[in-house]
């Protein structure tokens, strides 16, 4: 009840802040007058007595001061009267004001882009199963399929191997054509990353553009990169061990003989949409072969 | 005026008004005439701090505020107790007779 009390008073004193400042005025000046009449009953002259009263009643609007201190809005108040001093300010020097608008808006718009850049590819992890095992290889150029049917056939470093490409297509339906955004993928792709489709009916038929999408030979000559499961874990942060893989590979004779520029990348993949942007942000030319 | 006149001890005066209000409906200045004349005029009250007092307690809703006419036909600001004011008047002559006994007891004045 006391609350409801002092909550009404305060809402009164912001919204009827006129009607208050006139009743303390009011209040003030029936003191003042009957403090007259005390002297007045004094045996003082009515000019006198007022002037007395006056001078005993002191700074009357230090008092008002005071008084509207005891209302509890002040800081809401002097808040409001700040604000409106600072938008006179910067209506006065408006092009400084814009200057200075645009400087925070490119500040927070540069700042936030490249924390979601930084969150999206050294942040958030992947949503899967020990991610740390996961890599991708990537190369400027088409996978051959002897070169994934190789790393395929090397099961002391890989628990699973897969290789995918994202392409667009073009969706026809009664409705018209649309353009979608497909990953064609060998079927091993859901064991190397560990997660089960909603609807696992791996196409024998015939893929997009009227290609064989289900053998890695074809999937490949899309344009494939190659995923897989490491059986080290944390293999993602050992480039050492990639580099070291690479070597070997290269021993063999088979994969990518003249890429000692470091042209075949050992990569952490953050999601299939950040792998694209990794890519991107990321690819060297392969020497020829 | 020869009396000596007391400065009013910090965070007494709104004892004293709600003393004071609980006695019969008042406004402001006879308030404060009522304080000296009770003190016999030892005490003399701020009119700066008796209205943000007022202003403070009726916020707090020890007192409340109407405004009515005089016996002179003017309009004045009358301030009654409230139910949450007496017992705060309770609880505060309390803690008042506790205060002022132990000063009386170190300075011997008791």
């Amino acid at each position: 009840m006391r609350r409801l009390q002092d909550l009404w008073f305060r809402v009164r004193s912001l919204w009827a802040r006129g009607d208050m400042e006139r009743e303390l005025n009011e209040e003030f000046a029936f003191h003042l007058e009957k403090e007259a009449e005390k002297y007045e009953a004094g045996g003082l002259s009515p000019d006198e007595a007022r002037r007395r009263a006056h001078v005993k009643f002191g700074g009357a609007e230090r008092f008002k001061e005071k008084a509207r201190e005891s209302w509890g809005v002040n800081p809401i108040t002097d808040l409001a009267g700040d604000l409106r001093f600072a938008v006179r300010q910067l209506r006065k020097n408006s092009a400084f004001s814009i200057l200075a608008a645009l400087t925070l808006a490119l500040g927070i718009g540069g700042t936030v882009a490249l924390f979601s850049v930084v969150n999206g590819l050294m942040i958030r992890p992947l949503p899967m199963p020990d991610e740390d095992r996961l890599v991708t290889f990537w190369s400027d150029y088409n996978w051959r399929g002897e070169e994934f049917g190789l790393i395929k056939a090397v099961p002391e470093h890989f628990e699973s191997v897969a290789a995918f490409s994202n392409n667009t297509y073009t969706l026809r339906t009664d409705a018209g054509s649309t353009l979608v955004l497909a990953t064609v993928a060998s079927v091993e792709l859901f064991d190397v990353l560990q997660v089960r489709p909603l609807s696992a009916e791996p196409s024998s038929g015939r893929g997009p553009r009227g290609r064989r999408a289900s053998r890695d030979l074809e999937l490949l000559d899309l344009g494939a990169r190659v995923l897989f499961r490491s059986i080290h874990s944390g293999a993602a942060h050992q480039p050492k061990w990639c580099a070291d893989y690479r070597r070997r590979s290269h021993a063999r004779g088979l994969l990518f003989p003249d890429s000692a520029d470091g042209a075949v990348h050992a990569a952490r993949p953050r999601s299939c949409e950040q792998r694209l942007r990794q890519q991107r942000m990321a690819r060297t030319h392969r020497t020829a072969r | 005026m020869t009396k000596a006149k007391t400065d009013m001890i910090r965070g007494t005066l709104d004892m004293l008004i709600l003393r004071v209000v609980s006695l019969e409906p008042m406004h402001g200045w006879g308030i404060s005439e009522r304080i000296q004349q009770m003190s016999e005029e030892a005490l003399q009250v701020n009119q700066g701090s008796l209205y943000a007092s007022l202003h403070r307690l009726t916020r707090q809703g020890w007192i409340k505020s109407e405004w009515q006419v005089t016996e002179n036909n003017r309009r004045a600001r009358y301030y009654t107790l409230t139910r949450a004011g007496e017992e705060q008047l309770g609880i505060e002559r309390d803690q008042w007779a506790r205060l002022s006994g132990a000063v009386d007891q170190i300075m011997g004045t008791a």
